[in-house]
């Protein structure tokens, strides 16, 4: 008698083909939105990854891993400004090879405070709204749209000044 | 958008640009997952160092448990008091709906979880304020500036149609020495209520009058129709110069089992940048909506003279994508007030209602419910330059128009 085959995906051969999707999908632009918030290369990449880390870890949790991986990114990012600026004020050399407008926003923005960062950074290079990053950064909308206009009013007057 | 944004949104762009996403990271987060998973497991077998002696642990659960009984029973001892108390227990603002405050990363909730609610006190149920003379709080309330007035409450009248109680509120204010508040001395208010007031009791907007040499308010209650949930009470400046048409007073107030409870707040400025709820500073918010009215809908939870008409309003920025607008049908004609609802939009609610004034523009009020850290915030107000309702109910128009500029 011929044994009957039956083919199943594994849960884990599942993972995998959720985590390779969106990796493909995301990897390059979350490098891009962290390395906007860290300014260093390496730095964002790894942050990046670690974040797919936990994604892979959590895969089973989560629903959205999408917007799990923005969280994650952002929070490291977070985490690693908030650190660095504990960490005697050390400030990243702007990104080489910028144009002069760019170089000089990224001066003003190294200095506002991260969570202004972040929302700025979310709002016009991420291209969310403010309720979506108040969901990306756990935050209360009203404490988002705060941010940005306080971000946004020191980056105004840094630059146009 | 403005040059200076779109100058942002391009320096942003250029630096991203810089980025420079290895070739070979898909490997590098496999090989991390892999390590990650290949760790190798140790099993701890902890030997007790002396068999003989009773062992630490269960001496310190011994202590533990031991508290914790006393906890309880002292706990127990206090509700016991409490009950015996004439039952005035604390009551706080509890949301409805509860979900898991620990959210994570990924899901984007539906509503925003309330933060804890804010400190409230305690006055008197809403039974009681129908009938004779409500006490004061039993706590002061925190306020800034404003302080509500010693109130006596007139007798109570019964409206024609045995529908509603009448109920005349005659207050003073204690503190005078904040604009516009110094302008008025005092107030009165007549509320309609259902006579057996009951939670989620549907009440049209009421007009107070407010008495004084040189202005007065309008106030009045904005109901939701939900059991449990919450009331607004409104005042907008009139004849106040200034302040004319201004929201100057906002409370909230919800209805349990155990009576009224009370968050106070109040505006007072031309932009309402000072908008203060429980004495606390927040910042106003001004969203100008874009309004397109979309149409009748059907609501079975709702008073049934009320129509639902839903309002699809685009704020940008202002994390809202649309709320939703409750009129009374009857009322409508002649400018009656909405009741309101919540509204579950992008992660925020809006409770929203339309306030007449006499003779003047209605005013639209959206507030922030169920949103933690912006609750009670005045989301959104304009007055209305006109209300047409016109032809049959279903066919009703409603035109919402800004206030024209000074």
């Amino acid at each position: 008698m011929m044994e009957q085959v039956r083919t199943t995906t594994t849960p884990v051969a599942e993972h995998a083909e959720t985590l390779e999707r969106l990796y493909q999908v995301e990897y390059v632009g979350m490098v891009r939105l962290a390395f906007t918030l860290v300014g260093n290369n390496a730095e964002a990449e790894d942050l990046v990854q670690d974040s797919f880390v936990e994604v892979s870890r959590r895969l089973d949790e989560i629903r959205k891993p999408g917007a799990y991986l923005r969280s994650a990114v952002v929070s490291r990012c977070k985490s690693s400004l908030r650190r660095r600026r504990v960490m005697e004020h050390h400030r990243p050399e702007p990104p080489a090879g910028l144009a002069s407008d760019a170089d000089e926003l990224w001066d003003v923005l190294d200095r506002l405070p991260e969570d202004q960062r972040i929302a700025v950074v979310l709002r016009y290079y991420g291209g969310y709204r403010a309720s979506e990053i108040a969901s990306i950064t756990d935050t209360p909308a009203a404490t988002t749209r705060s941010h940005l206009r306080r971000g946004l009013a020191t980056l105004r007057k840094e630059l146009e000044t | 958008m403005s040059k200076f944004t779109e100058r942002v949104e391009h320096d942003l762009s250029q630096i991203a640009d810089r980025a420079t996403p290895s070739s070979t990271a898909w490997e590098s987060i496999q090989q991390r997952i892999a390590e990650q998973t290949t760790q190798p497991t140790v099993e701890v077998i902890m030997l007790n160092p002396d068999q003989k002696k009773p062992p630490t642990v269960s001496r310190t659960w011994m202590a533990v448990a031991a508290a914790l009984i006393l906890v309880v029973g002292i706990g127990a001892l206090i509700a016991v008091l409490n009950q015996d108390d004439g039952g005035e227990i604390d009551t706080v603002d509890i949301p409805e709906e509860t979900v898991p405050l620990s959210l994570e990363a990924d899901e984007e909730p539906d509503v925003i979880v309330p933060d804890e609610p804010d400190e409230v006190a305690v006055i008197p149920d809403d039974e009681s304020t129908n009938s004779a003379a409500v006490a004061e709080p039993e706590e002061p309330l925190e306020m800034t500036g404003f302080a509500v007035g010693d109130c006596n409450f007139g007798a109570e009248d019964t409206t024609p149609d045995d529908l509603n109680y009448t109920t005349t509120q005659s207050c003073k204010f204690r503190e005078n020495n904040v604009v516009p508040f110094e302008t008025i001395q005092q107030y009165v208010f007549t509320r309609y209520d259902d006579p057996e007031f009951h939670d989620g009791s549907t009440v049209p907007f009421t007009p107070i009058t407010g008495l004084s040499d040189s202005g007065f308010m309008y106030a009045g209650y904005m109901w939701d129709g939900q059991p449990s949930a919450h009331a607004r009470f409104v005042g907008v400046a009139e004849g106040v110069g200034p302040y004319e048409g201004e929201l100057i007073y906002v409370s909230g107030r919800s209805f349990g089992d155990e009576g009224g409870v009370v968050h106070m707040q109040w505006a007072v400025g031309e932009e309402l940048s000072s908008l203060r709820i429980n004495g606390t500073d927040v910042e106003a918010v001004e969203v100008t909506p874009d309004c397109e009215f979309t149409g009748v809908v059907e609501d079975d939870d709702a008073d049934p003279q009320t129509e639902h008409y839903t309002s699809q309003c685009t704020a940008p920025d202002g994390g809202v994508d649309s709320f939703d607008i409750f009129l009374f049908g009857p009322e409508a004609n002649t400018l009656g007030i909405g009741s309101h609802r919540y509204v579950v939009a992008t992660g925020s609610m809006v409770r929203s209602g339309l306030v007449p004034r006499s003779g003047g523009p209605t005013l639209s009020l959206a507030i922030m419910e169920g949103t933690g850290e912006d609750e009670g915030l005045l989301l959104h107000q304009l007055s209305t330059g006109t209300i047409t309702v016109e032809g049959d109910i279903s066919e009703t128009v409603v035109q919402v128009a800004l206030p024209p500029a000074e």
